[in-house]
C-alpha cells in the first residue's frame, strides 16, 4: 500500500516539474533625413523615390530596448509575455486615432481608375543588329508548345533550388564588393557584357539556356535591380550608413533579390531600397534569417509604394520581427513567401487599425485559427450611436474610454462598437495581426473584408457582389484581380520564369532588339498567361514598335482569350477593353471579324466566373469599336442574342442595352422605332429562351433587372414588355390576390404604365423587380414603399388622362395619422398638387380628385416624415383615357 | 511516515481539480453542477505556439488545477484547417457540441455550467499571462458561479420583490454571466432590459431626446426606482442621460454629478472608466473655461452656479 501511494505522489509531483526558454529582442530607431537625387539615366526606372522624402526629413530620436539572450528555466513565466510590456512602451503614440472615427460608407468603395498610360521602353543610343529591326510573326503552335514546356522544365528546376536551399539561399554569389555598389555604372557595364554575351542574338534557345543557371539569374535580377532604381538611387543607397553592405547582401542571394525584384510590384523601388538599408543598419545581424529579410523586404517596398512614412515602416517592421522573434505570430506566417508577406506587413492604415499597438492587441486578444477570422467582425457590436446616443461618425464615439484602452483603436471599438467599418477592420486585421493575409474591402455604402484561409480567398461581412480590394498590387480593385493575383503566385515559379522573361524582354528592347524582345514578350506571357504585369509590359511595347502591326494585336487578343479569360473572365475583359481594343478595333474594319473576336469572348463566360462582374465597359468597349449607328444596334443585337442564353449575363445585357436605347440621340420618332425594334428584340430573345425549373430563379433575376432599367429610363414600352413576358415565363413568382376595396369611376389608365419607388434598392430586392409591374395589375404585386417629402411612389400612365381617384394598397394595415397628399405632372419634372381627400382604411389609402378631376400624365403620392411604410401590394389611378383630346380637356 | 505521505496527498488532492484530458465534453457536462462547473481549456493545437507554450505549463505541468476548485476540466484541441484525423480528435471531445458563444480568442479557459452555457471565460494575453494570474480570474469566476448559482437557487425558491432581489444581485456579480433562462425556459425574472433601437441607442435615450433636462432627468430616476437594473445597465442608463444633458448644454456641474454617479455605480467596469474620461474630455475643459470667465459670467456657463447637482436646473431646456 505505501509502496504503491509513493509511486503515485512521485508522479504527481514529475508532472509538475519543467520550464521553458523564451527569448525576447526588440528594437526600434527611426533615420536621418533622406537626400534628395536627380532621375536616373539609361533607362526610365522607377525615377520617383527621391522626390518624396521630404516628410523624412525630420530626424526622429530612437528608442533601443534590448532584452536579449535566453531566459533561464525560473523566469520562464515572465519571458513570452511581459515582453508586451516592451512593445507598449516602445509603440507608444503609434496609434494616432485614425481609426476611431467611423469613415463615411461610401467611401470604403474604391472608384475605378481609368487605365495606367502605358509606359515606353527607352532604347540605349546604338546601332540596330542586322534583322533585330522586324516585328516576328504569328507564334506558331509549335513555339507555343515549346515554351510551354521549356517554361515548365525551368519552373520545376527551380523548384528543386528552392527546396535544397530551403531554411538558407537558393544561390549565392558574392561577385561584387560592397564598395563597388557606390558605381552602378560600372557594375551595370559588366553585368550588361556577361548578360548579353550569354544571349547573343536573343534566340529561345539562348534564353532558356541563359535561365537555366542561377548565377545568370543572379545577374538578371542585379540588373533589373538597377534599371527599375537608376544610378542615382543605388548610389543614394550606397552612401546610406551600411548601405552597400546591404546592396551587397541583397545583390549575392538570388532568394532576397528576387524576393525584392520579381515579387510584386517594384514602383517607388528606390525608396524602398532607402527604408531598406535604415533597417538593415540597425538590425544588421538578425538579417542573416530568411524570415527575418523577407519582414525587412516587404515591409521596406511596400511602405515605399503606399508612401508611408520612415517612421511608421520601422514601428511596422519591429511589430513582426519581434512577433515573429517571440513565437506570436500564426505559424503560416514562416511560411510565406514574399508577395503574401507583402500584404501582411505592408498592410494599410500604419497610424490607426494598422499601427503596432492595435495589431499588438489583436494579437495577443484575437488569436485565432485562420478561419476563424471571419467571423470575427461579429466580436464587435453593431452600433451606429453608443449607449450616450454619440454618433460611430464623431471622434465622441469613442473618446471617453481612450484613455482606458490606451489609445488602442481596435481595443476601443471592442469596447464601444461600431458599424460596418470598424466591424470588417477588426475582422481583417486580427488576421493581419496574427501575420495572416488579409484586407478590407468596399461594397456599395458598406465595408467588407476577405482572409485568405489555405489558398482560398473568402469573404467575411460581405453583403453586395461588387467588392473594390483595398490592397492591390495592380490598382485593380475587383475581386477576380485577388484570385488572379493568389493564381499567379500560387504557380510561383511559373510566374518567375515568366516574370524574368519580361526582364530580359526590357533589356532586349532598351538594346533595340526589338524581334528578340517582343519574342521573349511572347514566350513571357505564354509561360504564365494570368501575369497581368507581362501583358501590360508587352501591350505597351506594342503600342510603342507596332501600334499597326493587327496581327500581333489580334494574336494578343486571341491569347488573352485563350488563356486568361478561361477563368478571370473580367481580368480578361478589362485586358482587352483597356489595352487591346484600342488597338485592334480600329484596325479590323470587317464587322463580322469582329463580332467573331467579340463572340469568343463570350464564349468563354458560361457564367460570372470567380464572381459577378460588371460587363457593361466591356459591351462599351465593343461598341466604341463599332463605326457607326447602323453597326452599332447591329452589335447590340448580336450581344443580345449571344448573351441572353446565358443566365448570369441575361440580366445585365438587357439593363445595358436599354441604357445604350436611352443614350441614343436623334428625332422622337427615330427613337420611337428604335425603341419599339428594342423592345420586340428583347422579348423575342427572352421568349426564345426556355424556361425549366433550373433556370427560373435566373429569368426571373435577369428580367427583375431588365425592368428595373426600363422603369429607371422611362421606358414605359420595355417596362410593359417585360411585366407581361415575365407573367408568361415565371407565372409561378407572382401573386394571385382577390383585392376588395371600393373603386373610383373610370378605367384604371395606371395598369400599362409605370411604377417607381423613392427607395433605393437593394441586390436582394433587385429580382422581385417584375413585382413592381404586377403591383399595377389586378391580381397585385409587391414594390418597397418609402415616403419622405418630395420623394414617393411616381406612376407613369398610359398616357394623359382626366383623373377621378387613387387606391393604393399596403401589405400590413396602414397607421391612421398619416397625412398622404397627391401631385400630378404632364412631364414628370413640374408637379402641382392636386386637391384630393386621402382616406385611410386597413391597408387601403383612397384619394378621390373627383372634385378636382385634373387631366395629367404623371401622378405621384407623397407623405411628410419619414416614418416607415410597408410594401404596396397594388396600386390604381382610376379615369379616363384622353389621347384623342390631348390638350382640349386640360383643365 | 505513512500519514505524514497521506497528508502530503490529500493536500494535493484538495487543491488539484480532475483532469480529463481526453474527456468528452458531453460527459463532463454531466457531471456539472452548481458548486462545480465545467472548465474547458481550449487551445490553438496546430498553428499557435503561444497556446503550446501555456498548455505546456498550465495543463501539462498541471500548473492550473490548483485554482481550478475540483471543476470538470477539459482540454478542446482548436485545430487550424483541420485534416480528417485532426477533424476526429475534435470530435472525439467535443462530439457534435459546439463551443458555446462569447470565446474570442485562444488559448482561454472557458467556464461553463452544466447546459453548456458559457458563465466566464478567462482569455487574452492579460488573462492568460502565466498560471498565477490566469489561475486567479479562473477562481474568481468559479467562486462567483457557485455564489450565484446559491442566489439563483434562492430566488427559484421564492417569488415576488424578494425573489427579483436575489436575481438582481445575481446579476450584479462582476466575474459571471447570468444563464440566459435563470428562473427556467419561459418564465420572466423581472429584472429590467434594456432595449436599443436599430442604431444601436438605446430607446431610454430616445426618448429623452424630446424633454427637457429637468424632464429627462425626472424619467431617468423613475426608470432606475422602477426598474430592477444591474450595475451595468443602470450605467447606461446613466450614459444615455448624460449624452442627452451633454448635446443640450447641460452645465459642467450637472455633467460632473452624473458622470460620477455612473462612475461610482462600478468604478471598474467599462462605464465606470468611460464616466471617469468624460469627465475629463468634456467636464473639465468645461470648468476651466467657466473658471476663466468673469465671475458674473461664470454662473450663467453653469459651472458653479444654480445648476451644483445632478438636479440643478439652471440649463436650458432639451429640444
Amino acid at each position: 500500500m505505501s509502496t504503491n501511494l509513493v509511486k503515485l505522489l512521485s508522479f504527481v509531483l514529475s508532472a509538475m516539474v519543467g520550464g521553458y526558454l523564451a527569448s525576447w529582442v526588440y528594437e526600434i530607431a527611426t533615420a536621418p533625413p533622406a537626400q534628395k537625387s536627380p532621375v536616373a539615366a539609361v533607362t526610365t526606372p522607377d525615377k520617383t523615390p527621391e522626390e518624396d522624402t521630404s516628410e523624412d526629413s525630420t530626424p526622429v530620436q530612437g528608442v533601443v530596448i534590448d532584452e536579449g539572450g535566453d531566459v533561464s528555466a525560473n523566469d520562464s513565466d515572465m519571458a513570452a509575455m511581459d515582453a508586451e510590456d516592451e512593445d507598449e512602451s516602445a509603440w507608444e503614440g503609434t496609434d494616432d486615432g485614425s481609426g476611431l472615427v467611423e469613415r463615411d460608407p461610401d467611401s470604403f468603395m474604391p472608384k475605378e481608375q481609368p487605365p495606367a498610360p502605358l509606359k515606353e521602353i527607352a532604347e540605349a543610343d546604338i546601332p540596330v543588329l542586322p534583322g533585330q529591326d522586324v516585328v516576328p510573326g504569328v507564334c506558331t503552335s509549335a513555339r507555343n508548345g515549346s515554351i510551354e514546356r521549356n517554361a515548365k522544365k525551368l519552373a520545376d528546376a527551380y523548384d528543386k533550388l528552392e527546396k535544397k536551399g530551403k531554411g538558407k539561399t537558393e544561390f549565392r554569389s558574392e561577385d561584387f564588393a560592397p564598395d563597388a555598389w557606390k558605381k552602378p555604372d560600372i557594375i551595370y557595364k559588366d553585368l550588361l557584357e556577361r548578360v548579353l554575351s550569354k544571349i547573343g542574338d536573343g534566340n529561345d534557345e539562348a534564353i532558356w539556356a541563359f535561365l537555366a543557371d542561377p548565377a545568370n539569374r543572379l545577374d538578371l535580377a542585379r540588373i533589373t535591380l538597377i534599371r527599375k532604381v537608376g544610378y542615382e538611387g543605388i548610389r543614394k543607397v550606397a552612401e546610406q550608413k551600411m548601405g552597400s553592405a546591404l546592396l551587397f547582401e541583397l545583390s549575392s542571394d538570388l532568394d532576397w533579390i528576387n524576393g525584392v525584384v520579381f515579387s510584386g510590384p517594384t514602383d517607388r523601388l528606390g525608396q524602398g531600397l532607402v527604408y531598406l538599408a535604415k533597417i538593415y543598419s540597425l538590425y544588421s545581424e538578425d538579417m542573416q534569417d530568411p524570415v527575418t529579410r523577407r519582414i525587412a523586404a516587404t515591409t521596406a517596398t511596400e511602405f515605399a509604394r503606399e508612401r508611408y512614412s520612415e517612421k511608421d515602416m520601422l514601428a511596422r517592421f519591429a511589430y513582426y520581427f519581434s512577433s515573429y522573434q517571440a513565437g506570436k505570430l500564426n505559424v503560416l506566417f514562416d511560411d510565406l513567401a514574399y508577395w503574401e508577406t507583402r500584404l501582411v506587413t505592408g498592410c494599410k492604415e500604419p497610424g490607426g487599425w494598422g499601427s503596432p499597438q492595435s495589431l499588438a492587441w489583436q494579437r495577443d486578444n484575437v488569436r485565432l485559427p485562420v478561419e476563424g477570422y471571419l467571423g470575427a467582425s461579429g466580436q464587435l457590436v453593431y452600433r451606429l450611436r453608443n449607449v450616450a446616443g454619440d454618433s460611430v461618425f464623431s471622434d465622441d464615439y469613442l473618446g471617453p474610454i481612450m484613455k482606458y484602452t490606451k489609445n488602442t483603436t481596435a481595443w476601443a471599438h471592442r469596447e464601444i462598437g461600431g458599424v460596418c467599418g470598424a466591424c470588417s477592420h477588426y475582422g481583417a486585421y486580427g488576421a493581419l495581426a496574427a501575420g495572416l493575409p488579409a484586407m478590407t474591402m468596399g461594397e456599395p455604402g458598406h465595408c467588407a473584408y476577405a482572409v485568405r484561409v489555405g489558398t482560398e480567398w473568402k469573404k467575411g461581412y460581405s453583403i453586395y457582389w461588387q467588392h473594390g480590394m483595398h490592397k492591390t498590387f495592380w490598382g485593380m480593385h475587383d475581386w477576380d484581380f485577388l484570385i488572379l493575383m493568389q493564381d499567379l503566385y500560387t504557380e510561383r515559379n511559373k510566374t518567375m520564369v515568366s516574370d524574368e522573361l519580361v526582364a530580359l524582354a526590357e533589356l532586349l528592347a532598351s538594346r533595340r532588339m526589338m524581334k528578340s524582345a517582343i519574342d521573349c514578350f511572347d514566350a513571357a506571357v505564354v509561360a504564365q498567361p494570368l501575369n497581368w504585369p507581362a501583358w501590360i509590359s508587352y501591350a505597351a511595347y506594342l503600342k510603342q514598335k507596332a501600334p499597326q502591326n493587327k496581327e500581333k494585336w489580334k494574336e494578343m487578343h486571341d491569347k488573352v482569350v485563350e488563356t486568361m479569360a478561361v477563368k478571370f473572365h473580367n481580368c480578361a475583359a478589362s485586358m482587352l477593353s483597356r489595352y487591346v481594343y484600342p488597338h485592334l478595333l480600329p484596325l479590323e474594319p470587317n464587322r463580322r471579324e469582329r463580332n467573331k473576336m467579340f463572340a469568343a469572348f463570350f464564349k468563354k463566360c458560361k457564367d460570372f466566373g470567380t464572381n459577378r462582374w460588371d460587363i457593361a465597359p466591356l459591351l462599351t468597349a465593343h461598341m466604341a469599336g463599332c463605326p457607326n449607328p447602323e453597326e452599332q444596334l447591329a452589335y447590340m443585337k448580336e450581344a443580345l442574342n449571344t448573351l441572353m442564353d446565358k443566365p448570369d449575363y441575361s440580366g445585365a445585357v438587357l439593363a445595358w442595352g436599354l441604357d445604350f436605347i436611352a443614350s441614343v440621340p436623334g428625332s422622337d420618332a427615330e427613337n420611337e422605332k428604335l425603341q419599339e425594334e428594342f423592345s420586340e428584340l428583347v422579348v423575342k430573345t427572352m421568349s426564345r429562351a426556355r424556361t425549366t425549373k433550373k433556370t427560373i430563379d435566373a429569368t426571373w433575376a435577369a428580367l427583375g433587372e431588365a425592368i428595373y432599367t426600363a422603369a429607371t429610363n422611362g421606358d414605359k414600352r420595355t417596362f410593359q414588355a417585360i411585366g407581361k413576358l415575365a407573367s408568361r415565363k415565371c407565372k409561378k413568382m407572382f401573386p394571385k390576390n382577390k383585392f376588395k376595396f371600393r373603386a373610383f369611376p373610370g378605367k384604371i389608365v395606371s395598369a400599362k404604365g409605370i411604377i417607381r419607388t423613392a427607395t433605393t434598392l437593394d441586390p436582394g430586392q433587385m429580382p422581385q423587380c417584375c413585382l413592381h409591374w404586377a403591383v399595377l395589375q389586378k391580381t397585385g404585386g409587391q414594390i418597397p414603399a418609402k415616403f419622405e417629402g418630395k420623394s414617393g411612389m411616381t406612376l407613369e400612365l398610359e398616357d394623359n388622362s382626366r383623373l377621378s381617384g387613387l387606391v393604393c394598397l399596403f401589405g400590413e394595415n396602414a397607421r391612421r395619422d398619416r397625412d398622404f397628399k397627391v401631385e400630378v405632372s404632364d412631364d414628370g419634372q413640374n408637379w402641382e398638387p392636386v386637391r384630393a381627400k386621402c382616406e385611410i382604411s386597413g391597408a387601403v389609402i383612397r384619394c378621390d380628385m373627383r372634385d378636382a378631376a385634373p387631366c395629367a400624365r404623371f401622378v405621384r403620392l407623397l407623405r411628410d416624415g419619414d416614418k416607415w411604410e410597408s410594401n404596396i401590394v397594388g396600386f390604381y389611378v382610376y379615369g379616363k383615357l384622353l389621347k384623342e383630346k390631348k390638350g382640349e380637356d386640360k383643365k | 511516515m505513512l500519514k505524514k505521505l497521506l497528508s502530503v496527498l490529500l493536500v494535493l488532492g484538495v487543491a488539484t481539480a480532475p483532469l480529463l484530458s481526453a474527456a468528452e465534453y458531453q460527459t463532463a457536462l454531466g457531471k456539472a453542477s452548481d458548486r462545480k462547473p465545467v472548465v474547458l481549456f481550449c487551445y490553438g493545437a496546430n498553428y499557435d505556439k503561444v497556446s503550446e507554450e501555456v498548455r505546456e505549463k498550465f495543463v501539462k505541468k498541471r500548473e492550473i488545477m490548483r485554482y481550478a476548485r475540483g471543476a470538470v476540466f477539459v482540454e478542446v484541441p482548436i485545430y487550424q484547417l483541420p485534416n480528417e484525423k485532426e477533424q476526429r480528435e475534435y470530435k472525439k471531445v467535443m462530439g457534435d457540441a459546439g463551443l458555446p458563444g462569447g470565446i474570442w480568442s485562444y488559448p482561454c479557459l472557458a467556464v461553463v455550467d452544466g447546459s453548456g452555457t458559457l458563465r466566464g471565460v478567462v482569455q487574452g494575453a492579460d488573462q492568460m499571462k502565466d498560471a498565477e494570474t490566469a489561475g486567479k480570474y479562473l477562481e474568481r469566476i468559479i467562486d462567483d458561479y457557485i455564489e450565484q448559482e446559491k442566489l439563483l437557487k434562492k430566488a427559484r425558491g421564492t417569488k415576488g420583490k424578494r425573489q427579483i432581489s436575489f436575481l438582481a444581485e445575481a446579476a450584479d456579480m462582476k466575474d459571471v454571466r447570468m444563464p440566459a433562462n435563470p428562473l427556467g425556459e419561459g418564465v420572466q425574472t423581472g429584472l429590467g432590459s434594456l432595449a436599443t433601437n436599430a442604431t444601436g441607442m438605446l430607446e431610454v435615450g430616445q426618448k429623452m431626446q424630446t424633454m427637457s433636462l429637468e424632464a429627462a432627468h425626472k424619467y431617468v430616476r423613475s426608470v432606475i426606482a422602477d426598474g430592477y437594473y444591474s450595475r451595468r445597465q443602470r450605467q447606461e442608463i446613466m450614459a444615455a442621460y448624460s449624452g442627452h444633458v451633454r448635446r443640450n448644454g447641460g452645465s459642467a456641474a450637472r455633467l460632473r454629478a452624473i458622470y460620477t454617479e455612473m462612475r461610482n455605480i462600478d468604478p471598474t467596469s467599462i462605464y465606470g472608466a468611460y464616466a471617469e474620461g468624460a469627465i475629463e474630455r468634456w467636464v473639465v475643459p468645461m470648468e476651466k473655461s467657466a473658471a476663466a470667465q468673469p465671475a458674473s459670467a461664470a454662473g450663467s456657463a453653469g459651472g458653479k452656479g444654480k445648476g451644483n447637482t445632478a438636479m440643478g436646473s439652471s440649463e436650458k431646456s432639451g429640444n
